[in-house]
């Protein structure tokens, strides 16, 4: 597998096992809790993408934590949470990815569930029993972070393939019409297609947006869609930092650590209102990443505003010269 | 022989003193405002541009400030670039000199304030809210405006957020009730959608904070100051100068004069740090 193979099969991946794990029981939440709450850290596996939302958490929440990792594995998790739950009173429950949530639902039906990393968490009907933060920044967020980021932007490309919901895409027109931005939509019905896609759009467009769709983002697409676009001078904007250091213009990400710390407040005041449900929140924090050297061929002038804007400039090279 | 032995010894003392001068001085930076992601391409653009200038300075950031503090302490740097609260909160026993002062649009100064939307009027409108910001880990800083907006509200929770234009464009959006930023960030976004902008108004806490500014401490020479003086002076005419303001969010870096110095002179106060080392001997 090639180094730019593993870059972007890393993201696929965690979008696969999200989607892999099943169907979710709901169970009605009542939360009697005594101060200081104690918090139950469930994470389904041990994947690094949990550590930073739970140090924020960590570091936000001021009583008892004890943190169960599931393993991955749907039985050997439900008996490591009964045990956690049979020898600990147990106030609010922290789920960190969609079989954590699942399985704490299951197993911990009265303690007040809060999730965070669960990719498409309506899936799941978690919303019915629980609250949480969102793993996708809201669409008018994220365009917004690309006009910030690009205040020239004007027509933006998007290609996505036919199965996507046609209101999502209709969220999106109507979000960058309120930022001046026009947006072109291209719809394909397999991967083979996003070559024939771009080139229809190539002289219609400033930038050409990449969404987490896995009909469109493979391997040899993004190769393609990364060289044509510097060559056509247009702007690659990507969901994921391991795509801008293979050559993509810049990537907006919602930023994992300020999950954490909304969550806390989510367990917070969750325990305080006793009843009821408060709603699943979208993420407020994000990570930008912006390739310099992608830029530099792009002439757009990377010491300016958008370095002001940017959590993390790639520079290959700063890189080589140091 | 004994003057080929006297000629040998003035040799090598001259030879190691050659090659002291030649170790480079040392830059601590700490700000709770920049992103973390950046601080090594930050290292890496003043290092550059420090050689080129033939002031050579290894830059050195740090992300929190306890490690700042221990490695001050533990390094002596010549050179700092830090909020002026830095030495007049904590206790680093040097004396600061002020030496040059970044500016943004003409201004030295930022200003902070509580942003919420129009239907918010004043902060108790918000006492069970949340508030997205910047801070450094652990939380705002005693005293600061974000402090006392949670003492006077213990019922306010605040997020913290990697940027100031994430807690912005969360109140815009309506994710959280209250955003603590900069005030120029308000037009930085209104530049981009008129409307976002506009929906938003301030409803207290501004405070005005000096930028952070390079100092000298107890532990540069006049001449190594002098170095430094001088490579700041042209940092906006090179390309490497113009990257290096332009990842710290400034325009240029001004010199600043001797009365200003002398009024920006910081030294930590024996009341606030307790017995001085030297004292405490």
């Amino acid at each position: 597998m090639s180094a730019l193979r593993k870059r972007i099969a890393t993201p696929l991946r965690v979008v696969a096992v999200a989607l892999a794990i099943g169907s979710v029981s709901s169970t009605p939440a009542a939360a009697p809790a005594a101060a200081p709450a104690h918090v139950l850290i469930v994470k389904s596996d041990d994947l690094p993408q949990y550590q930073q939302p739970i140090d924020a958490f960590v570091a936000a929440h001021p009583g008892k934590i004890t943190t169960v990792n599931l393993g991955g594995s749907k039985e050997e998790g439900r008996a490591r949470l009964l045990r956690a739950a049979k020898h600990e009173s147990i106030d609010a429950v922290f789920a960190l990815g969609a079989q954590a949530a699942w399985l704490s639902r299951e197993v911990l039906p009265r303690a007040p569930l809060t999730f965070a990393m669960v990719i498409d968490w309506q899936r799941y009907g978690l919303g019915e029993s629980a609250t949480g933060v969102a793993v996708e920044l809201p669409v008018d967020a994220l365009l917004a972070r690309f006009k910030l980021l690009l205040p020239n932007l004007r027509r933006l490309g998007v290609i996505h393939s036919t199965q996507a919901s046609s209101t999502t895409l209709e969220a999106a027109r109507a979000a960058a019409a309120k930022l001046g931005i026009e947006l072109r939509a291209e719809g394909v019905t397999h991967a083979e297609g996003v070559a024939g896609a771009y080139r229809r759009m190539r002289r219609d467009i400033d930038a050409l947006w990449m969404v987490p769709d896995p009909v469109v983002v493979t391997h040899d697409n993004f190769r393609y869609l990364a060289e044509r676009t510097r060559s056509d001078g247009i702007a690659f904007l990507a969901f994921s930092e391991n795509f801008v250091r293979a050559g993509a213009l810049l990537s907006v990400a919602p930023d994992y650590a300020t999950m954490g710390s909304q969550a806390a407040v989510l367990v917070e005041r969750t325990l305080e209102r006793r009843t009821g449900r408060l709603a699943v929140q979208d993420p407020i924090g994000s990570s930008l990443v912006i390739n310099a050297e992608t830029a530099r061929e792009l002439g757009i002038d990377v010491n300016g505003s958008i370095l002001r804007l940017a959590d993390k400039v790639i520079d290959e090279d700063d890189e080589r010269a140091r | 022989m004994r003057r080929v032995v006297q000629l040998a010894f003035t040799i090598a003392l001259l030879g190691s003193a050659e090659l002291a001068q030649a170790e480079p001085m040392r830059l601590f930076f700490f700000s709770p405002d920049f992103s973390p992601g950046n601080l090594s391409v930050l290292a890496q653009a003043a290092d550059a541009y420090f050689r080129e200038s033939k002031a050579d300075t290894r830059f050195q950031a740090f992300v929190r400030f306890e490690d700042f503090e221990r490695e001050f302490l533990a390094q002596k740097p010549e050179f700092v670039l830090v909020p002026d609260w830095a030495n007049d909160t904590l206790c680093l026993g040097s004396e600061f000199r002020a030496l040059a002062k970044p500016v943004r649009a003409g201004e030295s100064h930022g200003r902070k304030a509580l942003i919420a939307r129009p239907t918010v009027r004043r902060v108790a409108d918000i006492a069970k809210g949340s508030i997205a910001a910047t801070m450094t880990p652990g939380g705002p800083a005693s005293g600061s405006a974000l402090d006392r907006i949670r003492r006077d509200h213990p019922g306010v929770r605040i997020i913290p957020v990697p940027k100031e234009i994430d807690a912005l464009l969360a109140v815009a959006f309506g994710q959280v009730d209250a955003a603590f930023v900069s005030t120029g960030q308000v037009d930085l976004l209104a530049g981009v959608s008129p409307k976002l902008g506009t929906d938003l108004k301030e409803i207290g806490y501004a405070e005005s904070t000096p930028f952070p500014m390079i100092y000298a401490t107890a532990y540069a020479t006049d001449e190594q100051a002098e170095d430094v003086r001088s490579a700041l002076s042209s940092v906006a005419s090179t390309g490497t100068g113009k990257r290096l303001i332009g990842l710290l969010g400034y325009d240029d870096w001004v010199l600043v004069g001797s009365a200003e110095a002398a009024k920006r002179r910081t030294k930590s106060t024996a009341s606030m740090c307790g017995p001085s080392k030297e004292s405490a001997k």
